[in-house]
């Protein structure tokens, strides 16, 4: 985690707005933030505060009203083709098997020459995120913890230079999630990819994080960047048991629980 | 064993297959028992519905009313042996593949293009909704009117009849098609053509099989009320000339051939479906 190695996504006084009827929300205000390239950069904060706007805005699935969004010194545009996008619910495809679901990606993009090549890379993603023997499956037939994978596996295997995950995680059981938890850091820890993880859940943002951001209640901005200096590669099972874990932990809480009670308390 | 398999089911929550090997064998399991009740129950009823018809034969009601089962029967086997009914069957069963086959298309290719775009959608769909409004049934003798005794008129009213029907099915598809799922392919890099291919007709898939069920009994109501109003062959044209004649034998027996081409229909569509929606279990 030595110096800096180059923005990857950069966001300057943003301003986003909701039109919800007739009333106007703001989500973001003068939201600004760089992560850095080969990083995690966890983005954590109250719901509602624009966490995960901030990621349909880098990928350019929206449009800011003010300030601007850059990727890698570049203004998004249209549809930013170069991340992948794990977002909230996996979105696999219904009608396709878990394998045609990750050749997918590999198809759209024609990476690599024939076809047999690129579902042998599919297959080989199948084994990292350990779906042996589900490649036939349909994504009903999985259970949540396992569309995850296949999910994550589909974002993976086309190898994009930055990744964006929206609370992936979220409504997975405690053990489950552990585990993808422990899966996302051993793949992580092969490559160093770019990846904005953003979550509600502090733990798992000191679980995977090389820095967390720390964000304010509705309309979003960033309240503090904070490092987390812990060293990898780290066990999401066993973490949170040691003493660097509470102290960081204590210090980052002190910093969001307010944020978390007045926007408990603003809602009607 | 089994035990194991059961908790290795729930872990991966892998649905189980739904022919499991022990369904096979004769033994008095409940289920079978729950089968047996339920397949007598069935016969039983189409027996006693039979046997009150017979008993209601010229007791209750005139024989030109309502006939009975084994005169019915009797002339069924008596009318397929002459050509002239084949002749009725044929043209019936060419209006109706036509009928249904035109207006799926037209309605799925309507359902599309409004669909997608909402300029074309704001400026038909008032006129669609308008003649959607209208008792298609009514509109049948207008048909005739414009294209007359032939089988062309059946075909325009069964196809009319089913374009409306796939039309509101498609386009109801694709205003509730899954922005997410668009969103996930764009970032992937997708085109236009392949966020149709991939997602939009599978997706649609469901709507479209779901209209091609309703159609069947639609269509077959199309043809027919033509061929009552005016034609020269055809089942409904031979129910009609029954009816003139005061044989009610004969107009069930038509009415039965019907009933075979209804389920002749559905089961082709039933075919597709298991083809189309694999994905779905």
């Amino acid at each position: 985690m030595s110096g800096s190695r180059g923005v990857a996504v950069g966001f300057y006084g943003v301003k986003k707005i909701f039109a919800k009827g007739t009333e106007h929300l703001t989500v973001l205000d003068q939201m600004t933030l760089q992560t850095e390239e080969n990083e995690l950069t966890c983005i954590v904060g109250p719901s509602g505060c624009g966490k995960s706007t901030l990621l349909n805005l880098v990928a350019g699935l929206s449009p800011v009203d003010a300030g601007r969004v850059e990727f890698r010194g570049r203004p998004v545009g249209s549809v930013n083709t170069n991340i992948g996008y794990v977002t909230q619910d996996s979105n696999l495809l219904p009608w396709l098997t878990v394998l045609e679901n990750i050749q997918l990606p590999l198809d759209i993009r024609n990476v690599r020459k024939t076809s047999a090549q690129r579902r042998s890379l599919a297959m080989d993603w199948i084994g990292q995120v350990g779906l042996e023997g589900f490649e036939r499956h349909y994504p009903h037939q999985l259970s949540g913890g396992m569309q995850k994978r296949v999910s994550i596996a589909r974002t993976l295997v086309y190898d994009p230079d930055v990744i964006l995950m929206d609370e992936p995680f979220g409504p997975l059981d405690a053990i489950t999630k552990m585990v993808l938890q422990n899966l996302l850091l051993k793949l992580w820890q092969e490559r160093r990819k770019t990846i904005i993880y953003v979550t509600h859940d502090l733990t798992e943002a000191i679980t995977l994080g090389d820095r967390v951001v720390i964000m304010t209640k509705r309309p979003g901005r960033v309240k503090a960047v904070l490092p987390v200096d812990m060293a990898r590669p780290r066990d999401a099972f066993s973490l949170s048991e040691t003493p660097e874990y509470g102290k960081i932990h204590r210090q980052f809480w002190d910093l969001m629980r307010t944020e978390v009670i007045e926007a408990d308390g603003s809602r009607g | 064993m089994e035990a194991v398999a059961d908790h290795v089911d729930k872990v991966l929550s892998v649905k189980p297959v739904r022919e499991a090997p022990s369904g096979r064998s004769r033994s008095w399991t409940p289920k079978n028992i729950d089968r047996a009740v339920l397949i007598g129950g069935r016969v039983l009823l189409i027996f006693a519905i039979l046997a009150l018809w017979q008993i209601a034969d010229g007791r209750f009601l005139p024989d030109f009313v309502i006939s009975s089962p084994t005169h019915v029967a009797a002339r069924l086997v008596h009318d397929l042996q002459r050509r002239t009914i084949w002749n009725d069957i044929l043209v019936t069963a060419e209006e109706l593949v036509m009928g249904y086959t035109l207006g799926a298309v037209i309605g799925v290719v309507l359902g599309l293009l409004l669909g997608l775009n909402r300029i074309v959608r704001g400026i038909f769909e008032p006129v669609l909704s308008a003649v959607n409004a209208i008792p298609k049934v009514a509109l049948a003798p207008l048909f005739l009117i414009a294209m007359g005794l032939g089988p062309a008129s059946k075909v325009a009213i069964a196809a009319m009849m089913v374009a409306l029907l796939m039309f509101y099915n498609t386009l109801g598809g694709v205003l509730m098609a899954p922005r997410p799922l668009v969103d996930v392919l764009r970032v992937m890099g997708a085109g236009r053509g392949v966020i149709l291919r991939k997602v939009l007709l599978p997706f649609l898939s469901t709507y479209i099989i779901a209209g091609l069920k309703s159609s069947v009994p639609l269509a077959i109501v199309g043809v027919i009320v033509g061929e009552f109003i005016g034609a020269d062959a055809g089942i409904g044209f031979y129910i009609r000339q029954a009816t003139s004649l005061f044989d009610a034998a004969g107009l069930f027996s038509g009415v039965f051939i019907l009933i075979v081409m209804t389920l002749i229909g559905n089961g082709l569509v039933q075919l597709l479906e298991s083809r189309l929606l694999r994905w779905r279990r």
